[in-house]
């Protein structure tokens, strides 16, 4: 993403130019979809939180703070509304029942040959903050300053988040015998 | 166990931000510590999973369905500092309710049926008329439309403080509390289309009008 363009159309936004909004939409409507997507695995549930997300953003869009990377301000917005959205249904399924009870052998997790449904079953066993390291960095592809802005948090304290975060996803596909022990 | 100094190398070789400078070490630990061999053998798998996973495409009426939802006009960033102050001077007053209270039983001196909250614009509806408002404070977006036997009147409000708006039309008359600080959020008030003449909308604050405007309604003249 460019970040002068993404700063001159919220500048744009905020003297009232809605073309300027409806750019930076179309630019990030996908990360902020899949993000979500990740997050609750419900695509319904996806497209209410993208909506909501880039409402939010113009509500406060006065709010922003230039000196941060837009993206990392909507990812946050992503990120958090999605918790929202979890706490807000208290439900959690750790597994689908239509997942392949007989995953994968041994040998067919050499070629990472995992249905992305069966990676997001794996995904839904971990708790929020876990779930949204490992949606950052494999999902949106951040970098771990990318991830220390979004997260607000210093950056030696996302990356050991995200190591445990990996390792609990290993030991979840692991679980279900996705993964080779 | 793995010391932290070689977990945050493996997990940075797998991420490519390895330092420069570090590959020789972490070679070395590779060599001689098959504890380490396995960690980044899984972690390597656990990369090549999740790379297999293929970003989803987007609704096709995402974008439309947000730009629907924003309001027309936007709020310009002067005029939201100016009304965030009045946030919170309302907010010490605590007055919405106070003011449904007073805009109900005085000021308009009409029955007011409650929020009649009725989903969203079906396709293929059109609207009938409409109008904007855009003050300090203040924007919104007003459409008209009959749905069958009802007019529904379309709200798009951004607000710095609580706003009471209230629709009347053939002696009905139907209202509903806009929350402060709110936008892009459309709810719609419906009325019974037996009525003649225009449909009046007011917005009011504590107790006072602080705007009205009157749409044609669908085959009035």
């Amino acid at each position: 993403m460019n970040e002068d363009d993404d700063a001159e159309l919220v500048r744009r936004c905020g003297g009232g130019d809605r073309k300027a909004f409806e750019a930076l939409v179309v630019r990030y409507q996908r990360p902020v979809y899949n993000a979500a997507l990740r997050m609750l695995r419900n695509p319904d549930d996806a497209r209410d939180v993208t909506q909501t997300v880039f409402l939010r953003a113009y509500e406060h869009l006065a709010d922003y703070d230039p000196s941060y990377r837009f993206y990392s301000w909507i990812y946050r917005i992503a990120l958090n509304e999605s918790i929202n959205q979890l706490k807000g249904r208290k439900r959690l399924a750790p597994v689908p029942e239509d997942e392949p009870s007989d995953g994968p052998g041994p040998e067919q997790l050499v070629d990472a040959e995992l249905s992305g449904r069966t990676i997001q079953a794996a995904l839904m066993t971990l708790t929020d903050d876990y779930r949204a390291v490992i949606v950052l960095r494999h999902f949106l592809d951040c970098s771990y300053e990318d991830m220390a802005e979004v997260l607000q948090l210093p950056e030696k304290t996302v990356k050991s988040r995200l190591f445990s975060a990996r390792q609990r996803l290993k030991d979840a596909l692991q679980q279900h015998g996705l993964v080779q022990p | 166990m793995i010391d932290e100094r070689i977990e945050e190398l493996v997990n940075a070789d797998v991420d490519g931000r390895l330092p420069e400078g570090s590959r020789a070490e972490l070679n070395r630990h590779l060599l001689a510590n098959p504890e380490v061999r396995a960690l980044h053998r899984d972690l390597q798998r656990l990369q090549q999973a999740l790379e297999s996973v293929r970003p989803e495409p987007v609704p096709a009426d995402l974008v439309t369905g947000i730009m629907d939802r924003i309001p027309a006009r936007a709020v310009r960033p002067g005029a939201l500092s100016t009304a965030r102050s009045w946030r919170y001077a309302f907010a010490l007053a605590a007055s919405l309710a106070v003011a449904a209270v007073a805009l109900r039983l005085g000021s308009l001196d009409e029955d007011v049926d409650g929020a009649a909250a009725v989903g969203t614009m079906a396709a293929g509806e059109q609207a009938n008329s409409a109008a904007t408002i855009d003050r300090p404070g203040l924007s919104a977006s007003v459409r008209l439309r009959q749905a069958g036997a009802s007019l529904l009147v379309d709200l798009d409000v951004a607000s710095q403080s609580s706003v009471d708006v209230v629709a009347s039309y053939g002696g009905h008359t139907v209202g509903l509390s806009a929350r402060g600080d709110m936008a892009g959020q459309r709810q719609t008030l419906e009325l019974p289309a037996d009525g003649a003449g225009p449909v009046v909308v007011r917005f009011a604050s504590q107790g006072r009008v602080i705007e009205e405007i009157s749409l044609q309604a669908p085959g009035q003249p």
